[in-house]
């Protein structure tokens, strides 16, 4: 079977309905996300832009990198002032591609050593491989 | 003998097990008689942020359900962490039924036949909350003031967002500078002591981790820091490892440490290089 990884806005929006109980409409495009965001920087789509995007387009969830970069620190979530929780957004579409067998990284290219503690491998686990 | 129910977690049990020793010796030191959960399942160090991830609950979810058993035969209701990952998790998890009803039913339905479901009554807090309110014994607790000791308190996300599980005001925290005043340091305020080291990014993307502990730590020196106290073993890793300022001078030490120095536990000198004054 094949697998889909372009979704229409209207799958995208319902997705993320359904996984956040947010509504993407209600975003007012303020730029709050982006400004406190300390991932922005390393994303090739910032928080406010994603949102805007996937109100007005299809998107191809393979190629978003923005989405493996967030750390949900939960910013975003807890500033918003439309409710929107772009970090919410963001988990959404990153358990949308895990579960489409997309994986932005194998264990084999991790330098871990006998330092490296159990909870960053537990939570880079959790977050990066679904 | 106040009893609370222990939560230790992953790094805590085994990458920083000192941290573990002092903070028991610090609790009974305190009067606390603290109680290991007798089967406690990882956390997996990040809850459930969307609402339809459950297995991201089950581990919470069954080490909750066994805990409140213990409880009441400990008549306790009190469930402890050290690690801010483990208080975030669990907190979350434990407020599952009042917030998440439909989530909550369906993690009880699949752990049917393993546990009974939690139904509420434990109250999870991290120890930083505890030292807030045992202030005063922690006081007469002191035999080497930190007195002199520029000190930044680093919180991480962990205790702070979401703000519904916040320990303190996640805006401006000002916990763990209470505690450093306690002690006898001068507690550094500075703009980015809530804001993202880079997490997990330590295994893929160390850049980042490398930029953002730069920023944290640059930021505490410019306050006029010499040491920043953390209570995140995770932040703990990445400033300690990704910042070159580190190599200039500045320490990052985890909290306890800096506590169990105050209290005569075990020395922080040869961590900091610095001669403490002692009272």
């Amino acid at each position: 079977m094949e697998v889909k990884l372009v979704l229409t806005r209207t799958e995208l929006n319902e997705y993320i309905k359904e996984y956040t109980g947010r509504s993407l409409s209600a975003c007012m495009q303020c730029g709050l996300c982006t400004a406190v965001c300390p991932m922005s920087r390393f994303m090739d789509v910032h928080p406010a832009a994603l949102i805007r995007l996937l109100q007005v387009s299809d998107v191809d969830i393979s190629k978003l990198k923005a989405i493996w970069v967030c750390t949900s620190c939960m910013t975003c979530v807890d500033r918003c002032p439309r409710d929107v929780a772009p970090g919410m957004v963001i988990e959404t579409l990153r358990l949308l591609a895990l579960r489409r067998g997309i994986e932005p990284r194998s264990y084999s290219e991790m330098p871990i050593d006998i330092n490296t503690p159990t909870l960053l491998l537990v939570s880079y686990s959790r977050k990066l491989t679904g | 003998m106040k009893t609370l129910l222990y939560y230790p977690g992953c790094s805590i049990k085994k990458d920083f097990t000192d941290i573990e020793k002092a903070s028991m010796s610090l609790l009974s030191a305190l009067g606390y008689t603290v109680i290991e959960i007798e089967n406690w399942y990882c956390c997996g160090g990040f809850s459930s942020i969307t609402l339809l991830d459950h297995v991201k609950q089950v581990g919470a979810f069954r080490t909750l359900s066994i805990a409140s058993k213990q409880s009441i035969k400990l008549s306790t209701n009190t469930i402890l962490t050290l690690c801010p990952f483990c208080y975030n998790v669990l907190k979350r998890a434990s407020t599952l039924q009042v917030n998440e009803p439909g989530v909550y039913r369906r993690v009880a339905e699949y752990l049917k036949d393993d546990v009974e479901p939690y139904s509420g009554g434990l109250s999870i807090i991290h120890l930083v909350e505890l030292l807030v309110a045992e202030l005063d014994n922690l006081k007469k607790l002191v035999k080497n003031s930190l007195k002199g000791l520029r000190i930044a308190a680093y919180y991480g996300c962990m205790l702070l967002r979401p703000k519904n599980v916040a320990i303190d005001n996640p805006e401006n925290p000002l916990s763990i500078e209470k505690v450093l005043e306690v002690l006898g340091a001068e507690p550094v305020d500075f703009p980015y002591k809530t804001y993202c080291c880079g997490a997990f990014h330590t295994l893929g993307e160390a850049e980042i981790v490398s930029y953002n502990s730069t920023k944290i730590i640059k930021s505490a020196i410019d306050a006029g820091a010499t040491i920043i106290a953390t209570p995140c073993p995770l932040c703990l890793y990445n400033l300690q490892r990704y910042s070159p300022y580190v190599e200039a001078g500045i320490k990052v030490l985890h909290l306890v440490d800096v506590i169990a120095h105050a209290i005569g536990l075990h020395s922080i000198n040869k961590l900091i290089n610095l001669k403490i004054n002692s009272k």
